[in-house]
């Protein structure tokens, strides 16, 4: 299986396809996400600095049955509001179980390598004083986490974006 | 060669694309916008080429062009007809438009500062071996290369992947 970084907000998702016949085998382990998995979650990937303004990445990521969606907006607000639309992927996917509460999201054509697991995680989120159950997402060794509504917390590290 | 998801976004990480974030538009740009004619708007289709690695694969991305957006969706097909495909992804992100010439117009981000050109678009005829005809394909150039889209899906002119 080889993997390309992709320039794109896809890199994040750590894409790799292994490429040959969708597998029937492949598709008859698909399942459908749980309800505290599917659905809309938000990440912070960042800061960025533009001409002296700092702005806020959030991406959007939306789990359904079929297909993944990423949509990054930027803010040059801490409120995290006014999100400005940067970009959008949507990818065709199926989710195989992996363990309780574990899935893994996968390529749906080509037989594709996994994208990236997925699973629920409480972390501290300090601007809350908090805990938070999160969306834990994993992929080749390194993690990242995204909340239930747009938070500056735990921001995505390069590999992520 | 090596199917990965590069192929996924051929549309616009095809091109060399890389977004620079961004949360305000220059108001220069702003005063010459400028909206697309419909011989350039609307529906596309590129021949993106070939996988030959695992099985045969034709790629397919089709374009929506629009004033504020460009919509790109990745196919596969077993068939050389290019029908029926698979769909396994899609991209889409804010453009701006400004007239360069007669019949040329220039992509700008919608969300980054940078003004800088993405890709410019326009119109030309070509010829279709496989249909012993020219047909009026979109031609859109990119970073000194020119890439070729037509109304209906065409095993021709392939973005070479």
């Amino acid at each position: 299986m080889r993997c390309k970084a992709l320039l794109l907000g896809l890199v994040s998702l750590g894409l790799c396809l292994a490429g040959g016949q969708v597998s029937a085998q492949a598709a008859s382990q698909a399942v459908k996400l749980p309800t505290s998995l599917k659905g809309v979650w938000y990440g912070y990937a960042g800061k960025i600095r533009v001409k002296g303004q700092r702005s806020y990445q959030i991406a959007r990521i939306t789990f359904k049955g079929d297909r993944i969606t990423m949509t990054e907006y930027v803010t040059p607000k801490k409120s995290l509001k006014a999100l400005k639309w940067q970009d959008s992927y949507v990818m065709a996917v199926h989710y195989v179980k992996k363990a309780k509460g574990v899935y893994q999201v996968k390529a749906r054509v080509l037989n594709g390598g996994t994208l990236m697991t997925i699973s629920r995680r409480p972390v501290k989120v300090k601007a809350l004083g908090q805990k938070r159950s999160a969306l834990k997402m994993t992929d080749s060794g390194s993690s990242t986490y995204a909340f239930r509504r747009p938070l500056l917390s735990h921001v995505w590290n390069e590999g992520w974006l | 060669m090596n199917m990965t998801y590069k192929h996924l976004i051929l549309g616009i990480a095809s091109l060399g694309l890389v977004l620079v974030g961004g949360a305000t538009t220059s108001a220069q740009a702003a005063s010459k916008t400028a909206k697309l004619p419909s011989s350039l708007k609307g529906t596309w289709y590129g021949y993106l080429g070939k996988d030959d690695d695992q099985g045969n694969y034709y790629m397919i991305a089709k374009f929506t062009v629009a004033d504020k957006k460009i919509t790109a969706r990745d196919y596969i097909s077993a068939k050389k007809q290019l029908t029926p495909k698979t769909w396994y992804g899609t991209v889409a992100i804010p453009t701006t438009y400004t007239k360069k010439a007669k019949g040329v117009y220039r992509a700008h981000s919608r969300i980054s500062v940078d003004q800088s050109t993405l890709w410019t678009l326009s119109r030309k005829t070509v010829t279709v071996k496989m249909l012993h005809q020219k047909r009026s394909a979109l031609k859109i150039h990119i970073e000194g290369e020119n890439y070729y889209a037509f109304r209906q899906p065409l095993r021709s002119h392939p973005w070479d992947y």
